[in-house]
């Protein structure tokens, strides 16, 4: 008989592969599996939108003092009570939550700004400039971040901005090796080299290839500092340097009540609780989204 | 008065790169990767260049397409002085000359899908709106082997052969005239290995390609190139028409490649002698005086550790670097190959009677 | 999950053509990726013959299995993603999958050495060569620090290492690719082993290291009396070295015989397609690859496993049942349904 061979260069069979929406879909769905991070992100998102909506909830405005009802425990008019002055606690524990993250959003932002962009490019680069700029880096970040808090805010006075800044340099140098570190494990791709032998610069290799692939790791450390940041807050207000009265955060809220512990517990429970769950929330969810987007680099 | 232009001129071209540097940053120890390396390529043929690892094969074709800088020598790419190019100039040339890469894992970012991975070299050149890059692509996955759902695909679905369909249809996307082979096919399966030499043949006839295929394999070098040229520590010590240096070659080195690539038949395969060089290959940081070869060669002769051979070129394009077999025109294929082994075989037994 | 037998067993031949036990025996043998999910059989119902002092060459394509299947005989699979599911493997008539794990590592190195694909990432760049041959020997054998010394340096001496005295106070970093897989074997053979496994020893290597290296198992095999398995995706490494070759497909053996009969007188449509793809200098013979790509696991076809992909294949023949395993000859089967009607090319035809 005759042999006949296909063409040896003829289209092949494909497999069933994976288009990258699904894979998105999958993504998500493998976060959505642990019980656990979705639960922490629900708790999370809901304290997040009472906390920006809270004008619209129609609770007492947080800074009006109603001193005929100081110090009442929970009831119909006033969910969680009021504080020593008369002020509706729930809506002084939204305001203050606002003030909290927005705190820690500041620290993680500034760190984020100053740490990422040097480190994708020192990464990329290499060099000299790399090795001196990463050890400038590296003796940043032996200041301890709470002293170099407390010791802008012995500067320029006591606000919270400014020693969230200083929060926020002192993390700067997580940030700069995260991203230094990933972009050059990235930067030895084929893929980095193929976009340069195609002509591309390297500022947009940095956008289009090296970021998308650094990202995962960057999330994580985004949710491990916003997470620092709000514990960060609530210490350097409980001692006083962060936002001041009438402005509440959740650390100035535990240090008014601490007097008044025995007399209303609930005054330091509340905040207290706040911020050890939106803490606990934000790592959970972080600790998921590396677990899940960190199998997908892998392939 | 194309037809006689080649479509790469490369004149004496060196490379060098610093391994070890003192203080103040000067090098003091380099490798010499490319040494004095003359080649050209017409356009539409295949330019092959066979050598181990540690010969600069590589580095020759990055070098030959500005992917790194030359130390110095002359690149003519069509009509261009590719050394002289501004980097913008430069840029836009990047689309004629381009790379098949070895490892199509690391060659493809797993992050995005096998349309936005094809069409990266158009959106770099910027000459096509996104609805002509669109149909670009769609045209050329059934040419490459892939059907047209790979678009939405992410590369981590896909085998290694396919994978290398999508470098390759990445290097053509733009109507190169010259690709850069750099071991398409080491990292592949031999039955995958033919599908994809298969296909690269294809596409150098359909689209006029000139191909500038590097490889540690003779075997697969010599099914894909009209010229092949033999790399020994950064040296082209043997160059010639494919056939010719295949069978007729009249270096030691290449006698030692062929003897070494497997006959794929098991008795001819242990019948035969086998020509076993001294050692491994030195290294490119220390690279021998004279000639390169000759601590491994059987038959180097006194001049050999002091002169570096010239190569020498016949009138038939072929050229080699090597005193002996340059003077005694006769030490050609087998007749070569035999009179190595016998020298190996005469050398042992003199060892064992003294 | 219940595994069906994929096979019907056959009491191997070359058992009974020897009067001894084979060197290792694997009967059975099913391999499968464990998880979250079921077990999905990555290697379905295995069976293998090593003779004594035999150099047995285990072909096939990436992913299907030969790897995983060496790994099994020296019990190395992870246990977490890949497991054992069923069969034996049998060293010199002793069950290897039944010995605790203590057992099992006086096996691995004494009994069984084994050489890996990437001579880069298997020796540890942070001790000497030294170092990682006498802590092997010390572990293995009651030997003073001297004498394992000296016994490392006349293995290196034995590999084909040229000066070995310096080598031996050298860290892999130091040394070449072709160098850095001789110290590998030398650490294979360096307990006297009775079979050797060589995982694709050659694949990252350079043409004439790779011939030489080949040589060198060869000669090293004769010379230490070791049975020795060799897996690749190359005919070309079976050619040079092996007395019988097992070809693999999708999981299972498709073929098996002598070298010489093997490639000049194939009895299985993927075996001839594989010697086609082989490239070789100075014949012209066009390269042919194989259309498509291997099966995963878990998309086994129902029928043959190779159907997809060979011109051979006819309906319902083909694809409808599950194909037996032919035996021949003694050491001589083949998986293929249409294989009496069939005329396969081998290389010399």
């Amino acid at each position: 008989m005759t042999l006949t061979y296909p063409d040896a260069a003829g289209p092949s069979v494909l497999p069933a592969a994976e288009p990258s929406e699904a894979r998105r879909v999958a993504t998500l769905r493998a976060f959505l599996h642990r019980r656990l991070a979705t639960t922490a992100l629900v708790v999370f998102l809901l304290i997040v939108l009472a906390a920006l909506f809270a004008p619209l909830l129609g609770l007492p405005a947080p800074n009006v003092q109603e001193l005929a009802a100081r110090l009442q425990g929970p009831s119909w008019k006033h969910l969680l009570g009021t504080d020593e002055l008369g002020r509706d606690q729930l809506a002084r524990i939204l305001a203050a939550t606002r003030i909290s993250l927005w705190a820690a959003c500041q620290a993680t932002l500034v760190g984020v700004v100053l740490g990422v962009p040097l480190g994708l490019a020192m990464g990329l680069v290499g060099g000299r400039l790399d090795s001196i700029i990463s050890r400038a880096f590296d003796t940043l970040q032996s200041i301890p971040p709470l002293i170099l808090a407390i010791a802008i805010v012995a500067i320029v006075g006591r606000s919270l901005t400014p020693a969230m800044i200083a929060i926020g340099i002192v993390f700067s140098p997580t940030f700069y090796r995260i991203s230094r570190a990933a972009a050059a494990t990235v930067a030895g791709e084929t893929y980095i080299e193929a976009s340069r032998s195609m002509g591309q610069r390297t500022h947009k290799i940095v956008l289009t290839h090296v970021l998308g692939n650094v990202s995962s790791a960057l999330i994580v450390q985004v949710s491990i500092t916003l997470a620092f940041g709000i514990l960060a807050e609530a210490a350097l207000s409980y001692l006083g340097l962060g936002v001041q009265p009438p402005s509440a955060s959740l650390g100035s809220m535990l240090t008014s009540a601490a007097n008044l512990l025995n007399a209303a517990p609930q005054l330091v429970i509340e905040p207290g609780v706040v911020i050890i769950v939106l803490a606990l929330c934000i790592s959970l969810v972080g600790d998921a989204l590396r677990d899940v987007t960190s199998g997908e680099q892998v392939g | 008065m194309t037809e006689t232009m080649p479509l790469l001129t490369v004149r004496n071209l060196n490379k060098t790169f610093p391994v070890r540097r003192s203080a103040l940053g000067r090098a003091t120890e380099v490798v010499h990767a490319v040494n004095d390396v003359s080649l050209e390529i017409e356009p539409g043929s295949t330019l092959g260049i066979v050598g181990e690892s540690g010969s600069g094969k590589s580095t020759l074709g990055r070098v030959c397409l500005r992917m790194i800088e030359a130390d110095d020598g002359e690149i003519r790419f069509a009509d261009a002085n590719l050394r002289q190019l501004s980097a913008a100039q430069l840029r836009s040339t990047r689309a004629h000359m381009t790379t098949i890469f070895q490892d199509p894992y690391s060659a493809l970012d797993p992050r995005w899908t096998v349309g936005q991975i094809i069409e990266e070299p158009l959106r770099i050149n910027g000459s096509h709106s996104r609805a002509e890059r669109r149909t670009i692509v769609a045209d050329i996955l059934p040419r490459v082997g892939l059907s047209a759902d790979a678009v939405h695909r992410i590369p981590r679905s896909f085998s290694g052969g396919q994978r290398q369909r999508i470098v390759i249809a990445r290097a053509l996307v733009t109507r190169p005239r010259l690709v850069f082979c750099d071991e398409p096919v080491s990292s592949l399966d031999v039955s995958t290995r033919a599908q994809v030499l298969g296909l690269l043949r294809e596409l150098q006839s359909e689209f006029q390609l000139a191909y500038l295929f590097v490889s540690h394999d003779l075997g697969v070098v010599e099914r894909m190139s009209d010229r092949i040229a033999v790399m020994y520590l950064g040296s082209i010590v043997e160059i010639g028409a494919a056939e010719t240096v295949a069978q007729r070659y009249r270096h030691p080195y290449t006698a030692a490649l062929v003897s070494a690539s497997p006959a794929a038949d098991p008795v001819a395969q242990r019948a035969r002698h086998r020509i076993v060089l001294n050692g491994d290959p030195p290294s490119p940081i220390d690279i021998p005086k004279g000639c390169p070869f000759h601590p491994r060669c059987a038959l180097a002769i006194a001049r050999c550790a002091t002169d570096k051979p010239e190569l020498v070129m016949t009138p038939n394009g072929h050229g080699v670097a090597c005193h002996v077999t340059n003077a005694d025109r006769t030490l050609t294929g087998t007749t070569l190959f035999d009179s190595m082994v016998e020298r190996r075989l005469s050398f042992a037994a003199e060892r064992t009677t003294s | 999950m219940e595994l069906t037998p994929v096979q019907v067993k056959v009491p191997s031949a070359i058992v009974t053509a020897h009067a001894r036990p084979p060197a290792l025996q694997v009967d059975g043998l099913v391999i499968g990726l464990v998880g979250r999910r079921a077990p999905m059989p990555v290697v379905t119902g295995l069976d293998l013959t090593l003779a004594r002092q035999e150099v047995l060459g285990l072909v096939g394509e990436s992913g299907s299995g030969k790897t995983l299947t060496s790994l099994a005989i020296a019990r190395l699979l992870d246990g977490r993603s890949v497991q054992v599911l069923a069969g034996t493997v049998t060293l010199f008539g002793r069950d290897l999958l039944t010995l605790s794990e203590a057992q099992m590592r006086s096996v691995r190195g004494k009994e069984i050495g084994m050489i890996f694909q990437d001579p880069m990432t298997s020796l540890d760049p942070a001790f000497t060569i030294g170092y990682q041959l006498t802590s092997v020997l010390r572990r293995h054998f009651d030997l003073s620090r001297q004498a394992a010394r000296r016994r490392a340096v006349e293995l290196l001496g034995m590999v084909g290492i040229g000066d070995p005295r310096r080598r031996v106070d050298q860290y892999p970093h130091q040394i070449s690719g072709g160098m850095r897989q001789r110290v590998m074997i030398a650490l294979a053979i360096s307990c006297e082993p009775k079979v050797l496994i060589a995982d694709e020893p050659t694949t990252a290597l350079d043409a004439t290291t790779q011939a030489q290296i080949l040589e060198l198992i060869k000669d090293l095999a004769q010379t230490l009396h070791m049975s020795t398995i060799i897996t690749t995706h190359d005919l070309g490494v079976v050619a040079e070295v092996c007395d019988t070759v097992a070809v693999m497909y999708a999981g299972q053996i498709v073929e098996q015989a002598t070298t010489e009969q093997l490639f000049y007188h194939p009895q299985h449509p993927y075996t001839e397609r594989l010697l086609l793809a082989l490239p070789r200098v100075g014949v012209e013979q066009e390269m042919l690859g194989i259309p498509g790509a291997p099966p995963r696991a878990g998309q086994f076809p129902e029928g043959c496993r190779f159907a997809p992909r060979c011109g051979h294949a006819v309906e319902p023949d083909c694809v409808a049942h599950v194909v037996p395993l032919e035996h021949l000859a003694p050491g001589r089967t083949a998986r293929c349904v249409r294989r009496p009607e069939l005329t396969l090319r081998g290389v010399r035809t």
